[in-house]
């Protein structure tokens, strides 16, 4: 791949792939980092694409090299206290994306994708499972451990939170 | 970088995946692209986005991330060329040392995990070194054993002389064989100088998982010969391990 075909591909996807990067691992500096190492893949595998490089591949990429460096990290463990203290603390919007790009990094990776479709991208069951071909059941059964993760960590952080304000 | 949220999705609104494919520039089905018309909450978040993907673009150029990554991709090469290499030349190490390495072997070493190895040292040589079986002594040269088994069990090392005469070596002149612990070096103490009568001495460690004697390894040797010039012995479950030594 040419230098100004990749350029290319980056002014056009490089701000999504960023986002979605600094949602799953609530770490500007990490996501920019990783957001490098999406590209870096794409260059790498340039010579064997078959279809043209799409913002839903990129995310595939991106959400695999997410997870790698959480793992990298030693992250995966739920939510730790410092992280929710720190979620409690912020002024940014609602943290329950952030909370979800917490927990997405603790999950499996299959359970992380149908998440990810499901919280991050708005998909439905139905059309995850037309999009990946999973079964309804299993979309089902996956979105309600995260659900109930999800809600466990939430209880947690409202908790973390009032220690905070009082 | 600021964090548009995505809208809330309301009943026929498309998700918000499919916006972002949508503010990308890739393609999504006819029904989003109308979905945008009636749409202000979907289009506002469409306009948003590419707003954010111009100011990104701008914050970093395109140009300039193309290079970056192309030397970041030139050092990661490099850098798996470095661990491949170091990684070969550890392999090529290792198999050349392993090829290579010589331990002092047992002189006459059985299968089952044990191992009896005979050393000698002689007047002008005094560092005991391992001797295989079918090795010249001289009178004056002293015996020394080592002997290693997985299992625990008991050992005997005794010598058949030319004149076919019992010796125990180890336990010297003792009668009843010494326990022994498995998976450890056992390294009798016993130094045993070579006397000038003639013939060979046959020297045999016998290991067996119970207790016996002097009286039953005379009892165990019979007068049938297995390989020539050592008799058999005939003890059940033990194992015997033979190195025979050759005097002058």
């Amino acid at each position: 791949m040419q230098p100004d075909e990749l350029a290319e591909i980056f002014r056009r996807y490089g701000y999504f792939v960023q986002r979605r990067c600094t949602l799953l691992l609530g770490n500007s500096a990490d996501a920019e980092d990783v957001t490098q190492e999406v590209f870096m893949r794409v260059q790498r595998y340039s010579s064997s694409l078959t279809a043209p490089v799409t913002l839903s591949w990129l995310y595939a990429i991106a959400a695999r090299c997410c997870f790698d460096r959480a793992q990298q990290r030693q992250r995966q463990t739920p939510v730790e206290h410092s992280a929710l203290e720190a979620l409690a603390g912020s002024s940014a919007p609602p943290p329950e994306r952030a909370l979800v790009g917490q927990l997405l990094r603790s999950m499996d990776r299959k359970t992380s994708e149908i998440a990810i479709l499901h919280h991050v991208e708005g998909w439905t069951q139905e059309e995850i499972a037309a999009h990946t071909g999973y079964s309804r059941k299993t979309i089902g059964k996956k979105l309600s451990l995260f659900s109930q993760t999800f809600k466990d960590a939430w209880q947690r952080l409202s908790a973390v939170r009032r220690e905070v304000g009082s | 970088m600021s964090a548009i949220e995505p809208p809330v999705r309301r009943e026929g609104c498309p998700p918000a995946g499919q916006l972002e494919f949508l503010a990308a520039g890739d393609a999504v089905p006819a029904t989003v692209t109308a979905h945008l018309q009636a749409c202000e909450t979907c289009a506002s978040y469409v306009t948003g986005l590419r707003g954010e993907q111009v100011a990104y673009a701008l914050a970093h150029p395109p140009e300039l991330m193309a290079r970056k990554l192309a030397r970041r991709s030139d050092a990661a090469r490099r850098q798996r060329w470095l661990w491949v290499g170091t990684f070969a030349l550890v392999t090529l190490s290792l198999v050349l040392g392993v090829s290579l390495w010589r331990p002092n072997e047992p002189a006459f070493t059985l299968k089952g995990g044990s191992g009896f190895s005979v050393y000698v040292s002689t007047p002008s040589s005094p560092a005991p070194r391992p001797v295989p079986s079918g090795a010249r002594v001289s009178p004056g040269d002293v015996l020394r054993f080592q002997f290693t088994s997985k299992q625990s069990g008991y050992l005997m090392i005794v010598d058949l002389d030319g004149a076919e005469r019992l010796t125990a070596f180890h336990p010297y002149r003792g009668q009843q064989a010494v326990a022994i612990r498995g998976g450890e070096v056992h390294s009798p103490e016993e130094r045993i100088e070579l006397d000038s009568s003639p013939g060979a001495e046959r020297v045999v460690a016998i290991f067996k998982p119970t207790p016996f004697s002097l009286a039953d390894v005379t009892a165990w040797l019979g007068t049938r010969q297995g390989t020539p010039g050592i008799p058999l012995l005939e003890c059940g479950d033990c194992t015997a391990q033979w190195v025979v030594l050759e005097k002058p």
